[in-house]
């Protein structure tokens, strides 16, 4: 299977040598995706290090870079796409032999559950969300996720281009759109940065959770 | 003393000229200069005669006239305020769907403009011709 994994940039480069490195040595296709990050310079070692890059001028959120990552993808023929942090949470060995065999398998959508990740608090959150939603997959938070390419070609259209979480809102219209989904257990590592970059502040939860209840509740009532 | 008519016919046409003055010069676009005149030309011919007003309050039922008016107010208001933000939402999947495809188009142009002049691999050599 032609993979082509897609890792999400925005201001954490420092992070990012190691994991692009890492993912190298199992996967031969690899795109980064630069989301708007204010300091472009970093550019420069992707180019010398031969890693190719989209570039966004301003911000447009995790999600699109993911889709653009998708456009990219169908265009360059791949058979699908894999997705992982920028962070180095996601170890390329877990990828490698934890989401391709799924994809394989013909699975649309595989996402790498981490058991352990979240206080308390955050899981019950998860799971109210969760459970309100009806959705089928356990940790929709995780950035380790496997697409078929028929996923892609369905997860670029104009309702998806609506959402700016990739979690919640994906999973829940893929699921309606009559996506494969699995879930697989993989390990994870610590994040190289102290700080979530969906959650940076205790604004950013309540944004995160206003928006996701509310696409939930007007699409379940 | 001067008619109050006077001065609500005086602010009545300045809004009117402000809006007309807009699209004329191109910053509001003439589709959407369509509610903004309506508007413009209810507020002129409310306030040379006041008392249409008066006249749909005791037609539906309002026993305090003014009250009417700002009810009328607001509902425009609130639907010109909804449009807005509608049209916001519009124009950033827009843009979000458009900055997708250049930053993809760009990386593919890119592609294939190394493909014609392949990088010189030993970067530091002086350039055949220089």
């Amino acid at each position: 299977m032609n993979l082509l994994v897609i890792v999400p940039v925005y201001n954490e480069w420092p992070h990012l040598m190691p994991v692009l490195t890492g993912l190298r040595k199992r996967f031969s296709h690899i795109l980064v995706v630069d989301d708007g990050s204010t300091d472009k310079s970093f550019l420069s070692h992707l180019d010398s290090d031969g890693f190719p890059y989209l570039s966004f001028p301003f911000n447009l959120g995790h999600w699109n870079a993911i889709q653009a990552g998708f456009r990219y993808g169908l265009a360059k023929g791949f058979d699908g796409v894999i997705t992982v942090d920028g962070d180095g949470q996601h170890l390329p060995e877990e990828t490698a032999d934890k989401i391709v065999p799924s994809l394989e398998a013909g699975y649309d959508v595989v996402i790498g559950r981490d058991n352990d990740r979240g206080n308390v608090t955050k899981k019950a959150c998860w799971w109210i969300l969760n459970h309100l939603a009806g959705l089928k997959i356990r940790d929709f938070t995780s950035g380790l996720r496997g697409y078929s390419r028929s996923a892609m070609e369905t997860l670029i259209r104009e309702p998806f281009l609506n959402l700016d979480y990739q979690d919640l809102g994906v999973l829940f219209m893929a699921q309606k759109e009559g996506l494969h989904m699995t879930e697989v257990s993989v390990q994870m590592a610590e994040r190289a940065g102290e700080k979530s970059k969906v959650f940076p502040s205790i604004q950013s939860v309540f944004r995160y959770l206003f928006v996701t209840l509310t696409f939930i509740l007007v699409r379940r009532l | 003393m001067i008619s109050y008519k006077i001065t609500t016919t005086i602010l009545g046409v300045i809004i009117f000229l402000i809006i007309f003055s807009l699209v004329r010069r191109g910053r509001l676009q003439e589709k959407y200069a369509l509610t903004w005149f309506a508007i413009g030309i209810l507020v002129v011919l409310l306030s040379i005669f006041p008392g249409i007003i008066d006249k749909i309050a005791q037609l539906t039922g309002v026993t305090y006239p003014p009250a009417l008016l700002f009810v009328i107010a607001v509902g425009v208001l609130l639907i010109q305020n909804l449009y807005l933000f509608i049209f916001a939402s519009q124009n950033e999947v827009r843009i979000k769907d458009l900055m997708q495809q250049v930053a993809v188009l760009n990386k593919l142009m890119e592609e294939i403009r190394t493909l014609g002049h392949p990088k010189q691999e030993a970067e530091g050599e002086d350039p055949p011709d220089a």
